[in-house]
């Protein structure tokens, strides 16, 4: 692991009588980084918090190495951003609003459009180019947001719900482009977002945001090796016995409200949950095995 | 395939050095600035050239036909009556100030307006550059347009004075405070319209409606109070219009004594008020609406 890219020490953000985020503290190492949750987890505060965009009510945040206290506007030469709903001017054509965003950043004007039109060649945006936004496609507009982000050859792009509102096509096509344009640049990501396929498919390391705390942070490589596929059981009868007599076997048992989730461990334990059924008299209704995928972890830590 | 190779390479290298904050902002008003004189905004610059006419035969009855410039003194009663009226201040009157002011109203409008209405604001405020200076770069563009429509033209007049004069040292110094007064009244009316035109442009997100909304508060306050005042014969009520504030303040950079045409035709009359009201009453006005600017843009993120 190198540099950190963002250090979060206790963060507290409050709207009012609503807390955001609450006591954050988080280690982001560099590299494509998804910021995972539900709706309202704060994961878009913390973003705008990290850009410098809103202050926070408590606590201290260190962005590329440097205190967001003391430096939360010219740090902004190091970031780009990709806001989540659509904020494209719609009078200008593609180029125009991509140099009038590099500009904005301050790159002089020659620099500006040469860097604009590399960019719109590798988003494969030839004649579109010059047309107004106006006319372009809901996939089409995301890309040149994508553009705007790294006009300025930044360290690190933050990516707001990047693939929000797209069709399965056009969502897909937005990944590879993030995966194409931030590998061919080496620019870190941080990619907030409630979509687990995003983070799947972009994304080396997770952080699990809910309720404005931390829950969960690991890479997804090793969040996915350590994970086993786990049975789902509904029973009836006496479920507290069937489960006390499962954890006798060391075999660990998981309540989500509904159902049972016994982790699988080899055949042997449909065996012993049978036993467990038999020994409580327990009437087995359901029992299935259901492999890990990132959706199972989301929501178990989420929940 | 190479060239491909080589234009992955240039991107994946690319390091720029990035202009200064204060850089940044100029150049973002710049631009803006410039945009005004596209085929896009057709009524500012149509309104603009009819203002710029007026002004030529201003300047042609000045310089050629003997006019006087800035005040003259004339005789208007038997009983030797001296009326003194003053050119540099007529400008901003009359038909020439409905047209700065509808100007002003077409061109901020949609400066901060646009903006918001397709959020374009949110990226402008995550550059390098701060939510004040994300306000001065929409203020230079306004403020230098103003400039064009309102001290430009009282130059022109000014150096066709001189010129009629026959480029006399005496006349110049005779009128050594007129340049500066000059530049500083141009300052004062683009400074206050185009702080006023911003907020109103902050606080309605659609430009044609900001525009109405600003023209029909200067323009229809000025008709207000005036008929205010003849009906309550109260000069007071006067303060109550930014557009008599500026005419008032400008009197005193000319070193006027204040007054106001009568509605019923009995000429200039000076008029009661006490300075502090207006100035007052000025810096309240332009310390609300810089207060209110302030806050709208210091709110974009918090409730998004």
């Amino acid at each position: 692991m190198g540099f950190r890219l963002i250090e979060a020490r206790n963060v507290i953000k409050k709207y009012g009588a609503v807390t955001a985020l609450d006591d954050f503290t988080v280690d982001i190492p560099e590299g494509k980084i998804g910021i995972l949750g539900p709706n309202g987890a704060g994961k878009s505060t913390f973003v705008k918090i990290a850009l410098g965009l809103i202050g926070a009510s408590n606590g201290e945040i260190t962005v590329l190495g440097e205190k967001l206290t003391k430096n939360s506007v010219d740090i902004r030469r190091r970031i780009g951003y990709m806001p989540e709903h659509d904020c494209i001017p719609n009078s200008m054509t593609g180029i125009e609003f991509l140099i009038e965003m590099g500009q904005c950043t301050g790159m002089e004007l020659q620099v500006a459009t040469q860097r604009s039109h590399e960019i719109l060649n590798h988003l494969r945006m030839g004649d579109e180019k010059y047309r107004e936004i106006s006319e372009y496609s809901g996939g089409m507009r995301q890309k040149i947001k994508l553009a705007q982000g790294l006009i300025h050859g930044p360290d690190v792009i933050f990516l707001d719900e990047p693939t929000s509102g797209l069709d399965p096509k056009a969502r897909n096509e937005m990944l590879d482009t993030i995966n194409g344009l931030t590998k061919v640049s080496n620019t870190n990501v941080l990619l907030s977002t409630h979509i687990l396929h995003d983070v799947e498919v972009v994304c080396d390391h997770v952080i699990i945001v809910n309720n404005g705390k931390l829950q969960m942070q690991e890479s997804v490589e090793s969040l996915m090796e350590r994970q086993t596929d786990i049975i789902r059981i509904r029973v009836g009868g006496d479920e507290g016995g069937f489960i006390n007599t499962l954890k006798e076997k060391k075999i660990t048992v998981k309540d989500d409200g509904r159902t049972l989730l016994v982790d699988y461990k080899s055949e042997k334990t449909f065996e012993e949950i049978i036993a467990a059924a038999v020994k409580n008299e327990c009437q087995l209704y359901e029992m299935e095995r259901m492999p890990m995928t990132m959706d199972n972890i989301y929501l178990e830590v989420v929940k | 395939m190479k060239e491909k190779a080589e234009v992955t390479e240039k991107y994946s290298d690319f390091n720029t050095l990035l202009l200064s904050r204060p850089r940044i902002v100029l150049g973002m008003g710049l631009r803006k600035f410039l945009k005004f004189f596209n085929k896009k905004n057709q009524w500012t610059i149509a309104i603009g050239v009819l203002l710029y006419l007026l002004v030529l035969i201003q300047v042609f009855s000045i310089a050629f036909l003997g006019a006087t410039y800035p005040c003259s003194e004339n005789v208007i009663d038997d009983d030797g009556t001296i009326e003194k009226q003053c050119m540099t201040i007529e400008f901003y009157q009359g038909f020439s100030k409905m047209l700065v002011i509808l100007i002003a109203c077409l061109a901020s409008s949609g400066l901060i307006s646009n903006d918001l209405k397709n959020d374009s604001i949110h990226l402008y405020l995550s550059r390098p550059i701060s939510r004040t200076d994300y306000l001065i770069a929409r203020f230079i563009p306004i403020f230098l347009l103003l400039m064009i429509y309102t001290a430009l033209p009282n130059l022109l007049v000014y150096f066709g004075e001189l010129y009629d004069s026959g480029f006399e040292i005496d006349w110049l110094k005779g009128h050594k405070w007129l340049l500066f007064g000059i530049i500083i009244q141009g300052m004062l009316y683009s400074f206050a319209y185009s702080i006023i035109g911003l907020t109103f442009s902050a606080a309605i997100n659609r430009e044609s409606f900001a525009a109405g909304g600003l023209f029909l508060t200067i323009y229809g306050l000025l008709i207000i109070v005036e008929f205010a005042r003849f009906f309550i014969e109260n000069d007071a009520v006067l303060i109550l219009s930014i557009s008599h504030q500026l005419e008032l303040i400008s009197y005193d950079i000319y070193n006027l004594d204040y007054f106001v045409w009568n509605l019923d035709d009995e000429g200039m009359v000076p008029l009661d008020l006490n300075s502090l009201w207006i100035y007052g009453s000025f810096f309240l006005v332009i310390g609300s609406c810089l207060t209110f600017l302030q806050w709208t843009i210091y709110q974009m993120e918090v409730t998004k």
